[in-house]
């Protein structure tokens, strides 16, 4: 679905944030792109939907050169969910998840449809939230929505960067396992950036270890753990200590007093 | 004070015309400086080197004592409403200039990526994120604008352009404490009530965000 | 004594000098043989100031101050009764109708006599003898305008009415000899709206043709310099308007001398001679004490 071919990206201070990187992600599946802050996996996202063009390489959508693409349509078709969420104040819920349909000129009946599907996809209740304000929501309110604005046009692709990252435990937790669920209905292909391995390892269906610009290893987390490329990817699973029983892992804690 | 009074009552249409009158040169000054300096400001949110010079230059003007800026109209524009529409629209144009700057700049880049990244063009970024974002501020220039304007514009009767200015100069060349405070008081109460007005249309503009 | 008693002693000695320095400065200045002339805010008022002044100087030993410039009407007079001023200029017509309050009259004399009486009685201000000439109120307009449209006279000015915008200062529109009364007594009025403005702006304004008609002075030296012509008061609205000085009576008393000395004045200035000195000073730029001075000499006053 999205290849990435021998790409680069060198800032004019000299700064090289990518370093010639090559993978594809699959249709349907969660990518997760993971490793210490600065490892270039920001940068890799925002390259997919051209925020950040490349100095060097390829990247491909179902076949086509991005380049090919307008960059604003290209946009709005691709489900973008930021870690600070992003929800314009100003706009009712409503407003900010029927955002894109509007920029794509939906009819208004088309939109009011898809949101009220959308929320109570997301488990809130329409007729209650659709003209509320973000002010009058919890984090964990605002991160659903803003999980629905990137999906409102029905995209192929939905990129994420670290969109739990700003939750507390209880609600991330919450919104990983509901992510899930309603990932295993869409069958979306996400492109998921995270510095949290035990997210990683939950949501991912194969994971990308990345550090100063390079991949390390790009596998399943059973192979990741199983077979680690090196040291470096051994360190970054941490203290964590997971067993693998076929393809369900646990994992075992150890803390020194 | 029952002296003013009856002044007052006697004089009363005419005061009233020229109470309209003072309203028309400010709102006319106010109304260009809005048409011209909002999208300066964000022009300038474009070009951010442009930035500091525009500003400054605008600052420069505002020091201007305004008698000054009224005088040097006059060779220009000649006497009446025109040199005082120019004089008092350069002066409205500092305080809306930089708040649609700063306003506009002030809007948290994250929603601004948000809205790229959704697939907005600059345009729409433009007036679905930014302006609705920093029209409280803008507003708040603008009352700055209004209220300074309706003081400045006392002084244009000086230059032919009528107004309450008008009776406060025939009040002064009369020697007439009533008659001066016939266009003064009124010009008080012109710039209160604008000033309460545009303050609350700020605060409903805050409400949203 | 401690050192930091022993400072602040010094610093309030220092400052009790100062004010006493200050003070005893200020005293000395309420100088016994010290006069203020004052004048109105036009160029003629200014060279008569400077021409009253520069005779008390040459003749008497008195100290003068001088306040010229000061404003309208009304500004000289309120400072000249407040004392603030002990002289200034003022015209017959202008004492009889804005201050006096009192209906026009046409004979001069008669005007003459009757504020010189009523200024003594009510306020102790003293009319001396009339330097000559008659200022008076005009309705000016340009040359070129008049003879096309064929105006000499304000009842002429009827006829054009709809078509002609007038300027006019500030005072011109509350005066008892001014504009709401002008047009009552020739019993029409502009159409549209007289513009209102700075005395110095009317003459640009009439010059630059944003206005028609202004509210001139019959001895106005801008008259000539821009070529306006100054309408015929048919129907004999504006009353006399002599140009005598007029001084406050106590300080008349204390120095007699001042009626001696600019009584030599008296009938020595005639229209003509102040148009002239006018424009000297309007058109061709000269500097008001100069001019004055010039004048002084060529009379054989100094």
């Amino acid at each position: 679905m999205i290849e990435f071919i021998n790409v680069s990206k060198i800032y004019p201070d000299g700064h090289q944030a990518v370093k010639d990187i090559s993978f594809t992600v699959k249709e349907g599946e969660i990518f997760v792109l993971i490793g210490p802050s600065g490892c270039g996996k920001t940068t890799t996202l925002k390259i997919i939907n051209r925020l950040i063009e490349p100095t060097s390489g390829r990247i491909l959508i179902q076949e086509m050169d991005i380049n090919n693409y307008n960059p604003i349509v290209l946009r709005r078709n691709i489900g973008y969910v930021i870690q600070e969420i992003g929800l314009f104040p100003h706009l009712t819920v409503g407003e900010n998840i029927g955002l894109v349909p509007h920029l794509k000129k939906w009819t208004k009946t088309d939109k009011k449809k898809r949101i009220s599907d959308l929320l109570k996809m997301i488990g809130l209740e329409p007729d209650i939230f659709i003209n509320k304000y973000p002010m009058q929501l919890s984090g964990g309110q605002k991160q659903r929505i803003g999980v629905a604005r990137a999906l409102a046009a029905d995209p192929q692709i939905v990129l994420m960067d670290e969109p739990f990252g700003a939750l507390d435990p209880i609600t991330k937790e919450q919104l990983q396992d509901e992510f899930l669920k309603l990932q295993r209905k869409l069958q979306k292909t996400v492109v998921f950036v995270t510095h949290d391995i035990m997210e990683a390892i939950k949501l991912g269906d194969r994971l990308a270890i990345m550090r100063n610009g390079t991949t390390v290893q790009i596998d399943s987390p059973v192979n990741i753990i199983n077979n680690s490329a090196d040291d470096f990817v051994r360190r970054f699973l941490g203290e964590h200590r997971f067993q693998t029983d076929g393809n369900t892992i646990r994992m075992e804690k150890t803390i020194t007093k | 004070m029952i002296n003013f009074f009856n002044f007052f009552k006697d004089r009363l249409s005419e005061i009233a015309l020229l109470t309209l009158e003072h309203i028309e040169l400010t709102a006319m000054a106010v109304g260009l400086a809005i048409i011209i300096g909002v999208p300066l400001g964000i022009l300038l949110t474009r070009y951010k080197k442009l930035s500091a010079m525009v500003l400054g230059i605008a600052s420069i003007i505002q020091t201007i004592p305004s008698l000054a800026l009224l005088g040097f109209m006059v060779p220009l524009f000649g006497i009446g409403t025109k040199p005082a529409i120019v004089a008092l629209f350069l002066y409205a144009l500092l305080p809306i200039v930089r708040n649609t700057f700063t306003g506009v700049e002030g809007v948290e880049p994250t929603l601004i990526e948000a809205g790229i990244g959704m697939g907005m063009t600059n345009f729409q970024l433009l007036y679905m994120v930014e302006l609705p974002l920093a029209l409280p501020v803008i507003m708040a220039g603008i009352r700055t604008s209004t209220v300074i304007n309706v003081g400045i514009t006392t002084l244009c009767a000086l230059i032919g352009a009528g107004g309450l200015g008008q009776l406060i100069f025939r009040g002064i060349s009369m020697v007439n404490a009533n008659m001066i405070l016939a266009g003064a008081v009124p010009a008080a109460l012109l710039a209160l009530f604008l000033d309460f007005l545009l303050g609350q249309m700020e605060k409903l503009l805050s409400q949203k965000n | 004594m401690e050192l930091e008693t022993k400072m602040f002693i010094k610093k309030v000695c220092v400052l009790l000098v100062i004010t006493l320095v200050f003070a005893y400065a200020g005293c000395t200045k309420k100088n016994e043989k010290k006069i203020v002339i004052g004048s109105k805010n036009f160029t003629e008022q200014v060279i008569l100031g400077e021409m009253v002044s520069i005779l008390l100087e040459k003749k008497t030993d008195l100290n003068v101050e001088r306040k010229l410039n000061l404003g309208g009407t009304f500004i000289c007079f309120e400072a000249l009764k407040q004392g603030d001023i002990d002289l200034y200029l003022e015209y017959t017509g202008t004492g009889l109708t804005a201050i006096l309050k009192m209906p026009v009259i046409s004979d001069p004399q008669k005007v003459y006599n009757l504020v010189k009486e009523a200024y003594k009685k009510r306020f102790n201000l003293v009319w001396l003898k009339p330097l000559g000439f008659n200022n008076t109120y005009t309705l000016t307009m340009r040359g070129k305008q008049a003879e096309e449209h064929n105006t000499k006279t304000i009842s002429d000015l009827a006829a054009w009415k709809d078509k002609f915008i007038a300027g006019f200062t500030h005072e011109f529109f509350e005066r008892p000899d001014g504009y709401p009364n002008l047009i009552k007594h020739y019993g029409f009025e502009f159409t549209k709206k007289p513009r209102e403005m700075d005395p110095g702006l009317m003459y640009i304004a009439i010059a630059n043709e944003e206005v028609d008609i202004i509210c001139g002075f019959a001895t106005d030296g801008r008259i000539l310099a821009f070529n306006l012509v100054t309408l015929k008061d048919d129907k004999d609205f504006f009353p006399p308007y002599w140009a005598v000085p007029v001084v406050r009576g106590e300080t008349l008393n204390k120095h007699p001398e001042i009626a001696k000395v600019l009584n030599q004045l008296a009938g020595k200035i005639n229209n003509a001679a102040m148009i002239e000195m006018n424009y000297k000073v309007d058109k061709k730029g000269e500097d008001s004490k100069k001019v004055a001075t010039e004048f002084l000499h060529n009379i054989g006053l100094i």
